[in-house]
């Protein structure tokens, strides 16, 4: 709610410091702040009733002099000859009106009713409904206005016995089913009750008597009425949060002190018919002063404490352990000890309280979530010292563009985006890294080389949602090394990422038998990518993105693309093997086949015939030339138990060449 | 025995060409005319092919030789260059190194880290947050009822009746009473979901919840592990308010606000005329949170708090946009 400072500043008996107030609503738990000249005060949510000035001055009333401004002593001139008969007295516990003569409703609202109503976003309409409107923002308690000339005699709460159709004061018809509890008099009715009035006691500006009601209508009645007239009002959403009684006649008197502020009145007695039962109407909670002192931790003299547990505004009893609270219904915030002692720390001070360390047994690590995360931290330092920064993108994206990626019409829709671009959850990291890629590039920061870890969410078969974690890279062509006469390719950059591949698979998963596999995708092109396999599953993707797929996000640069799962794996047993003493010695072979045949079939071959001795065996370079291709291989031998001699290397050399050369048919 | 090929006189050649060589582009040539693909050697190589075993051995033999011999001398040659290089020519030390610059890790991971890190050395344990949640686990649980705003379809995203992108780290809480033996002290942390886009909020961000069920829990500890905490954060003794607050998962509820960083307590626009900044939510865990995980409230007690790191991260940076976190500007970025 938002008050005028100067209002507010009526109401204490002394002047205030409005930094001081501030604070302290802050403190209590109403977060205020001060803009133009105007106090905003957020209520908690569990405080909703409380959203009224008479609610804020409570809190306060124990830390400054408030004034009373309600003056009982009305003048009552004229006499209440509307009978009142509230047959369900379940739903309604009390009811009051009065009823003024010779108003003059033409005039214009006061401004500073007018700027109270404006700042809190209420509509003014007449004087004396924007009056009533007022007065229901400070206390709390909603009012319905009524022409009385239009009132026939007696004003009943009942069930209807039949259907009926009425018109609202905005002339809305609606139908009310037999059996819905409305306020009625001899001939119409003349409300919903707490919700809404009809239209034929409706108020306007040439009204000259009127009747005002302040009733407290129960939560259930107010709710049941709304899902019957599917409407809901200002006045009903107060009633669903239950009202402060206390207010529920004073309101009236207060009304009528505002009223003769500004025009001569003529009024009657307010007419009462209470069902409160007083029992109904509290509970009591105990609160035991050792469970209260453990609780905080800390002792506090109870002297000092008593001083602050008349400050809560809750009746209690001091016995010898235990203290008896006594809550009035409206306070719905309150059902157990805890918010009891909420309460008290509240008007003592957090700030007072002295911390305390406490002894916790050690536990034992987790060890699966050690691990994944050792592996990710290794893929992150190792992937920003080569350059690449890490990002963090939104978990939804575009669906015009998923619906390309995943080629699926299962695509996990959110039902209630923010927007279109963000509108389906990811199953791959690329759009988000193509994005990031754009904007930096229209940034001129032309240098990007990416990455990101993070969740992707697929469906299976059966329409289960599956969370993947996965690493993807981004990275433009341009910030890749340009000549290398190893390889015959124009274009080595797939090389270059592969081998950055191949230090996480190899070197951080330590898993040794990935494969690529050349496949058909809608955002990689098919000559330069390849799907990563392992263990006969796949786990990734790598390769050049497709010019076609580009061309959605309006960029025409040369990019390339990594994406892998990140394995979830207990850290594998390193086996190490002995390192000989004995010297190594090497033998480059070239080897000349047809274009089609792969390196990895020449290295398998190799490998196929063990060759005992044979530690390594390395790519030197390849060179292409119309349908023949000429690969330098380096094959390095050593013992473990003596020195070889260039004769044996020189046969095992001649074996494998021989070996190739029948395998390969060359 | 006809000598088709003059080895001496290649040699000769060779060694009259590369003394008078006085640079690497040269030496380069020669080792590409002598000992390339299409070289004066290979040349040979090719040709010898074709003639009879005998002479062809002996032309092997010398071949051989020849072509050690040359290959010697160019590499010693080089040797020499790279020597001569070293001691004589001058470079420019103040130029740029070439390569890669050293990138890093984003902004949100570094400070979960460093969080995380304080946490772990206190002896709490870390489990791993999930992004899809259901409504139990993430409101009804939490004694979130069925009507409180949050749940609306104008503040939650929603996959579909039950599932959910999760609002609160807070669900991790759930998780864990369930899964896991008393007494329990652990943190969580990720990514979480809300529908709102300003200035200070993003549809996502981060959260890190700590939490701790046992005995004896007090207000008194939670105080205390708020207070190390900032103050291992900011580096200093930080001075704190803690203040009244409502959640429907802890009862008390308290915010803690820190001392402005901008004006230093003095009131100013970035603290709204306070001098206080809001930081961090915690509480005392509420019983009927503990009760829905079968847990027996009136033995244990538990205390929990929540950060948001995006907003403790602008805050000890004096970052005033919270979009740069996601749009991942590499001139915003690299600055970390």
């Amino acid at each position: 709610m938002k008050i005028k400072i100067n209002l507010l500043k009526e109401w204490f008996e002394e002047k205030i410091d409005i930094y001081e107030i501030t604070n302290l609503l802050t403190k209590y738990g109403f977060e205020t702040i001060i803009e133009d000249n105007l106090l905003h005060i957020s209520v908690p949510s569990n405080r909703l009733n409380a959203e009224n000035l008479f609610s804020i001055l409570n809190e306060l009333k124990n830390d400054y002099k408030i004034i009373n401004k309600i003056d009982k002593n009305i003048i009552t001139e004229i006499k209440n000859n509307i009978k009142v008969i509230i047959k369900e007295h379940e739903y309604c516990k009390a009811y009051y009106y009065i009823t003024i003569e010779n108003i003059n409703n033409e005039i214009k609202t006061p401004n500073e009713i007018l700027e109270h109503l404006k700042i809190n976003n209420i509509n003014s309409n007449n004087f004396i409904i924007d009056i009533t409107n007022y007065i229901t923002l400070l206390t709390g308690q909603p009012l319905s206005v009524y022409d009385k000339e239009k009132i026939k005699s007696v004003i009943i709460l009942e069930k209807i016995k039949k259907n009926k159709i009425i018109k609202t004061i905005n002339n809305t018809e609606i139908n009310l089913k037999k059996n819905t509890i409305v306020l009625h008099d001899k001939e119409n009715i003349i409300s919903i009750p707490g919700i809404i009035n009809t239209f034929n006691s409706k108020v306007d500006i040439n009204t000259k008597n009127i009747l005002i009601e302040s009733a407290l209508f129960e939560k259930n009645l107010i709710k049941k009425n709304e899902k019957i007239i599917n409407l809901s009002t200002e006045s009903s959403n107060i009633f669903k949060n239950e009202i402060n009684f206390k207010n529920t006649e004073n309101s009236l008197i207060y009304l009528i002190n505002i009223i003769k502020k500004f025009q001569n009145i003529k009024n009657s007695k307010i007419k009462k018919n209470v069902y409160i039962n007083q029992s109904e109407n509290f509970k009591f909670i105990n609160l035991n002063k050792k469970y209260f002192f453990n609780f905080i931790g800390n002792n506090i003299e109870e002297k000092v404490l008593d001083e602050f547990l008349k400050k809560i505004n809750i009746e209690f009893k001091t016995f010898k352990n235990h203290w008896k609270f006594k809550i009035p219904k409206y306070r719905t915030d309150i059902k157990i000890k805890e918010n009891i002692i909420s309460e008290i720390i509240k008007k003592y001070g957090y700030n007072k309280i002295k911390e305390e360390n406490f002894i916790f047994t050690a536990k034992q690590p987790n060890i699966k979530e050690f691990n994944e995360k050792i592996i990710k931290n290794k893929i992150i330092n190792f992937l920003t010292s080569k350059g690449f920064q890490e990002v963090i993108n939104y978990t939804f994206v575009e669906e015009n563009i998923e619906k390309i990626i995943t080629n699926k019409k299962n695509l996990i829709k959110i039902v209630n985006p923010m927007s279109e671009k963000l509108n389906v959850l990811r199953s791959n990291l690329i759009q988000g890294l193509i994005k990031n890629f754009k904007f930096n590039i229209n940034r001129d920061n032309e240098k990007v080389k990416m990455f990101e870890i993070g969740y992707t969410y697929t469906t299976n078969i059966k329409n289960k949602i599956k969370e993947e974690e996965r690493l993807a890279l981004i990275c433009s062509k341009d910030l890749i090394i340009k000549e290398n006469k190893d390889y015959t390719y124009e274009d080595i950059n797939f090389y270059i990422i592969k081998k950055i591949l191949e230090n996480i698979v190899e070197k951080i998963y330590k898993e040794k038998n990935f494969k690529l596999i050349k496949t058909h995708s809608s955002y990689l092109n098919s000559n330069y990518s390849a799907d990563i396999i392992l263990k006969k599953k796949k786990i990734g993707e790598i390769g050049l993105i497709e010019k076609e797929f580009l061309k959605f996000f309006e960029i025409k640069n040369n990019l390339y693309f990594l994406q892998i799962n990140i394995l979830k794996k207990k850290e594998k047993e390193i086996k190490i093997e002995e390192v000989s003493k004995f010297p190594k010695i090497k033998k480059d072979i070239s080897i000349l086949v047809e274009k089609n045949i792969l390196y990895e079939e020449i290295i398998n071959h190799i490998k196929n015939l063990k060759v005992k001795n044979l530690i390594n065996i390395e790519f030197i370079s390849i060179y292409e030339k119309e349908n023949k291709k000429s690969i330098n291989i380096k094959l390095t031998f050593q013992s473990l138990k003596k020195t070889l001699t260039d004769k044996i290397t020189n046969k095992k050399t001649n074996l494998i060449l021989e070996h190739l050369k029948e395998k390969l048919n060359n | 025995m006809q000598n088709k090929y003059n080895f001496k006189k290649i040699m000769e050649d060779f060694l009259s060409e590369i003394n008078k060589t006085n640079n690497l582009s040269d030496l380069n040539e020669i080792k590409i005319r002598y000992l390339g693909r299409n070289g004066i050697i290979n040349n040979i190589i090719k040709n010898i092919k074709h003639i009879n075993n005998d002479l062809k051995r002996e032309y092997g033999i010398l071949l051989n030789d020849l072509k050690k011999k040359i290959t010697n001398c160019i590499d010693e040659k080089f040797l020499n260059f790279e020597n001569l290089f070293q001691k004589e020519e001058k470079i420019d030390i103040s130029l740029p190194g070439i390569n890669e610059n050293y990138a890093s890790e984003h902004i949100i991971t570094k400070t979960i880290k460093e969080i995380e890190s304080y946490f772990i050395s206190q002896n709490f344990e870390f489990i791993k947050g999930k992004e899809l949640e259901n409504q139990y686990f993430n409101f009804d649980a939490l004694n979130i009822k069925k009507d409180h705003p949050s749940r609306s379809k104008n503040e939650t995203f929603y996959i579909n009746n039950k599932i959910l992108l999760r609002t609160h780290t807070s669900n991790m809480q759930i998780h864990a009473m369930k899964k896991k033996e008393l007494p329990l002290k652990i943190i969580s942390y990720g990514k979480v979901f809300r529908r709102d886009s300003d200035i200070s909020h993003t549809p996502m961000f981060h959260q890190l919840e700590g939490f701790i069920i046992d005995e004896k829990i007090t207000l008194a500890n939670l105080k205390f592990i708020i207070l190390n905490f900032l103050n291992f954060f900011f580096k200093k003794k930080i001075k704190i308010n803690m203040r009244s607050s409502y959640f429907p998962f802890t009862e008390p509820s308290m915010e803690v606000d820190i001392e402005c960083i901008n004006c230093l307590g003095k009131k100013c626009d970035l603290c709204k005329q306070s001098g206080w900044i809001e930081i961090l939510g915690c509480g005392m865990i509420h019983p009927d949170v503990l009760k829905n995980c079968n847990i027996d409230n009136k033995k244990y007690k538990g205390l929990a708090f929540g950060i948001g790191l995006e907003r403790i991260t602008m805050i000890r940076y004096k970052i005033k946009d919270i979009k740069l976190f996601f749009e991942n500007n590499i001139e915003f970025l690299s600055q970390f």
